[in-house]
């Protein structure tokens, strides 16, 4: 990375630390005057779980008795009614129920005559995968067209800010997580840079949106994750060879007698790697998000704005840990994903000499 | 092998060894809850799959974890 890449690095950086830095004093006050309009009693436990939970609306701030939130579409499909799809803002009633249908207290749709349903709705999680889905896309297909036109010569643009990032997970996570090379010489790492760019610029992209004022919780929520330790398992076991199947049901250097101790620990090995990439990304995410909402929370339990002298610059300061936190978790996925994966295609000449 | 290489390195091990926590954890609460389910299933007094399955998976995932360590 030459000086200038490097300084243009330091200052979108900086940028982004610092817009991030007033939206968050932006949120804080918003709700400062809430707390002093209404009397009426406040839940913290209620908030919160609001603000890590899933939504059909997104609900972005509070003014006054105001709220801005933006309805999203439901999407029911029942074998007696088909597929029904209607807005959100339908439940804007005393009952909080439109036709058979009623939102309860976790504001999940349920049947008021006790019919089954799949509930397919654009919730404000899936709104905010969608929106992620196309950033990535427009900025991603940008890097990439940035490379067939400047190939050869110095990065350019937002592709100088991405380039160091990318050349870390290639040289600093795939290559030293998978060694060795496949039958046609070509090193086994290649094979898994799609995967393993995607899922670190994924999460950290969501992680960073999660962050925003009115941004969705969507790397907090277990089903995400889930979803992507699921596939890092796949990939894992698709990609296993007979080595990887060996070090399970005949560890080399483990006598006979321990094998059926050793055979069922290896098996539940198997699931629990991701299972605790799933727990972990969703617990560090969700826990930031807890931290910084019980922060805010403080003031309107004191009921008092001296408070908030203390409690803003604390919450500002857990944001800046959890900005950092964001990039982390998405490298420790990663990483965790290319080690998963090294294990599954490692073979017998590149075997693995322990960090050494 | 020179300075900022084993920097990375250490702090590629710190992330593998921060995963073995939760590895453990969930090795142990699978084996707690096959344990309790297996001696309710066989109607035991005692429950001893409940004391004996743990203990055989905390044995196995010490053994995974040593064995996971650099030999030296």
């Amino acid at each position: 990375m030459n000086r200038k890449t490097f300084r243009k690095f330091l200052t979108f950086t900086h940028v982004l630390f610092f817009s991030i830095l007033f939206s968050t004093t932006a949120f804080s006050q918003e709700h400062t005057e809430t707390g002093e309009e209404t009397e009426e009693e406040f839940k913290v436990s209620e908030m919160i779980m609001h603000h890590v939970g899933d939504s059909h609306e997104w609900h972005f701030a509070t003014i006054g008795h105001t709220h801005i939130t933006l309805p999203l579409p439901v999407i029911i499909y029942s074998a007696d009614q088909g597929l029904e799809v209607f807005s959100s803002s339908k439940f804007h009633n005393e009952s909080l129920s439109y036709g058979d249908y009623k939102l309860d207290e976790h504001d999940h749709i349920v049947s008021q005559s006790g019919r089954k349903f799949y509930d397919l709705s654009i919730t404000k999680n899936v709104a905010s995968l969608f929106l992620s889905a196309i950033l990535l896309v427009v900025i991603f297909s940008s890097i990439a067209g940035a490379y067939t036109k400047n190939r050869g010569k110095a990065p350019s643009g937002i592709q100088s800010f991405f380039e160091p990032l990318i050349v870390f997970i290639r040289d600093d996570v795939a290559k030293p997580a998978i060694a060795g090379k496949d039958k046609h010489g070509r090193p086994k790492y290649e094979k898994y840079m799609p995967y393993l760019l995607t899922v670190f610029f994924f999460i950290w992209f969501n992680n960073l949106l999660g962050l925003m004022p009115g941004g969705a919780n969507l790397t907090g929520n277990i089903a995400v994750t889930g979803v992507l330790a699921l596939i890092t398992l796949c990939i894992t076991l698709f990609s296993s060879n007979k080595y990887y199947w060996q070090h399970i049901f005949a560890t080399p250097g483990v006598p006979k007698w321990l094998l059926p101790i050793m055979i069922p620990v290896e098996l539940i090995g198997v699931f629990t790697k991701p299972f605790s990439l799933m727990v972990r990304l969703f617990a560090n995410i969700t826990a930031g998000h807890i931290i910084i909402l019980s922060l805010l929370g403080l003031i309107f339990v004191a009921k008092n704005i001296a408070v908030s002298a203390a409690i803003v610059p604390f919450a500002l300061f857990m944001n800046l840990i959890e900005l950092m936190v964001a990039i982390l978790q998405a490298y420790i996925f990663t990483l965790l994903s290319a080690m998963y994966i090294g294990s599954a295609v490692e073979g017998h000449e590149d075997h693995d000499d322990y960090g050494h | 092998m020179d300075e900022p290489k084993n920097k990375k390195k250490q702090l590629n091990n710190y992330v593998k060894y921060s995963g073995l926590g939760f590895q453990m954890m969930a090795t142990l609460g699978i084996a707690v809850w096959g344990g309790i389910k297996l001696d309710e299933w066989l109607e035991l007094k005692f429950p001893a799959f409940t004391v004996a399955l743990p203990c055989i998976a905390l044995i196995g995932s010490l053994i995974i974890f040593i064995r996971s360590l650099p030999k030296e």
